[in-house]
């Protein structure tokens, strides 16, 4: 479990890293002089999902959170069962 | 519930890494995709780990609909393997007697064995899966989901199957003696083309008539007595033949039958609710019948234009009635009743009916007496007060009745000595394989659902 939570801190961390580098990356490959389409593309992917990966950590906790609420909202509704019974 | 953290945990995880993977600046989309997959996986874990409970209750409630109880079943089958031993050892011993006088016989004898023998395996299996299921279930289902967390679908499938497996057998396995009844009570093709007849039975001077029998006659077939439902519903399993034919329902009480507004009608022109082929709803009113209780009929000739019931108690009753001509009133009692007073108008009182007896009757197996007092026109008001000797043998016995459930009609189809013998000596053995391998594929098809590639997706 410690093993699991510490982990998880450091991947956060270094995604965090991550997003920024790749960020630089994408925007130094698609600055670049270099007159090629491809090349600036490859730079453009870099960017949109670095920028996706950087929302889903931000918002990560929060939908985490979400759905244990939601769902220990739920588990206390359900119904008693019924007990069977001729028309 | 370490378990579940844990798993929940793990789903965490599986989300930051799924971040991590969409974050890294290698252009590979092979490992790209693994980005919004490990997002989606995190997702779907999370949500099962934290609605594991409500799953477990949910299939709870369904077994529970379904009829299957898991206390019954362990003991119902726990009964069966010590049945099972006991007569194998019986047997053995019988045999090895017999085989020193008779050896054809001893080699009859250890077939029965032998196949008793392999039902006794089919059913300890059934018992240690029960056991291991009904006790284990948080434990093998959270571990079932736990290593469905596990970063980069490692053990998903494996998780998932686990999981399914779990669920599947908690919900289903007690179900089990109900899937034995339907194998071996073959439901034909007639137990098809079975209509309910049901409704509200009244006397056609507007009073609920709450219990009684009521029998339905078709082409000089007699369908009854059928016992009213409690509450006084009627609740009548005919063919569904007999709907298209003139019939006449009768009320059928103390050896009288009484005529109802269906008389001499059919039937499926009257069904008041068309909803469904199989049900039809009538409402019954019951033609001059003014009072009955277990086993005691009241009812006045010529029909009477009012009726007031004012008191009814455990051993007496007054009513007030109104007799449009010179009549009578009959009062139709089987023998566990004496009548120790009946008063009219608080003028005339009778003690001993004797002289007013008309006549004796046996309604199915139940004796008894009508008694018949004349009344002029006019309101009179009648007091009876009685004694009930015993409360058994007030009304017809069981096996006279005509059975209100289902399963109970024609019982006398299955008759061939074969199909008994199969249905006795091979029906444990095949159903409780034919069961397990229904569940195991039920539990592969979920496994499936829950551990599938592409199924599910949360984001694209």
């Amino acid at each position: 479990m410690e093993l699991i939570r510490d982990l998880i801190g450091k991947i956060v961390v270094i995604s965090w890293m991550l997003f920024l580098l790749t960020w630089i990356i994408g925007w130094a490959i698609k600055g670049s002089p270099i007159p090629s389409g491809k090349i600036r593309r490859v730079g453009q992917g870099l960017i949109e999902d670095a920028i996706w990966g950087a929302f889903w950590v931000a918002i990560g906790t929060s939908i985490f959170w979400l759905i244990s609420y939601i769902s220990s909202a739920i588990g206390n509704v359900l119904p008693k069962a019924p007990v069977p019974e001729l028309p | 519930m370490h378990l579940l953290l844990t798993s929940f945990y793990l789903s965490i995880l599986t989300f930051y890494l799924g971040v991590l993977i969409y974050a890294l600046p290698i252009p590979i989309t092979g490992l790209k995709r693994w980005g919004p997959r490990l997002i989606n996986d995190a997702f779907f874990v999370a949500i099962l780990s934290t609605t594991i409970d409500s799953i477990i209750s949910f299939a709870d409630y369904l077994r529970h609909t379904l009829g299957g109880n898991w206390t019954y079943y362990i003991h119902t089958v726990r009964g069966l393997i010590m049945y099972r031993t006991t007569l194998i050892t019986v047997l053995s011993i019988l045999k090895d007697y017999i085989l020193k006088v008779i050896p054809g016989l001893s080699r009859l004898l250890s077939i029965g064995i032998n196949i008793i023998t392999a039902s006794l395996y089919a059913l300890l299996l059934m018992y240690f899966l029960a056991l291991l299921v009904y006790h284990n279930i948080g434990v093998l289902s959270s571990l079932g989901i736990t290593l469905m967390a596990i970063p980069f679908r490692i053990a998903r499938s494996a998780g998932a199957f686990l999981l399914s497996f779990t669920l599947v057998l908690y919900l289903a396995l007690p179900l089990y003696p109900n899937f034995v009844s339907i194998l071996s009570t073959p439901v034909s093709h007639s137990f098809l083309d079975v209509t309910i007849i049901y409704g509200n039975v009244v006397t056609d001077l507007g009073y609920r008539v709450l219990e009684g029998y009521v029998g339905l006659e078709v082409e000089d077939k007699y369908v009854g007595p059928a016992k009213l439902a409690p509450n006084g519903h009627m609740l009548l399993i005919v063919s569904k033949k007999y709907l298209e034919k003139p019939s006449t329902l009768y009320f059928d009480a103390s050896s009288h039958r009484f005529y109802t507004n269906l008389t001499n009608v059919i039937l499926s022109n009257l069904c008041l609710d068309r909803s469904t082929l199989s049900m039809c709803r009538i409402d019954v009113s019951i033609r001059g019948l003014l009072y009955y209780r277990k086993g005691m009929t009241i009812h006045a000739a010529p029909q009477p234009h009012f009726l007031e019931i004012s008191e009814i108690e455990s051993n007496s009753i007054s009513f007030k009635v109104e007799l449009p001509s010179h009549g009578s009133l009959y009062l139709s009692i089987v023998d566990q009743y004496k009548i120790d007073l009946v008063s009219i108008n608080n003028t005339i009182s009778i003690d001993d009916l004797t002289k007013y007896k008309a006549y004796s009757w046996i309604w199915y197996n139940v004796p008894g007496n009508t008694y018949v007092i004349p009344l002029s026109p006019g309101i009179h008001t009648i007091y009876l007060r009685f004694e009930v000797r015993s409360l058994e043998e007030l009304e017809p016995s069981t096996e006279h009745l005509y059975p209100i459930n289902i399963y109970e009609l024609h019982p006398n189809t299955v008759g061939d000595i074969m199909d008994i013998l199969t249905y006795t000596s091979y029906v444990e053995i095949i159903s409780s394989l034919l069961y397990i391998s229904l569940l195991m594929s039920a539990s592969y098809g979920l496994s499936k659902l829950l551990g599938g590639v592409t199924k599910l997706r949360l984001i694209p």
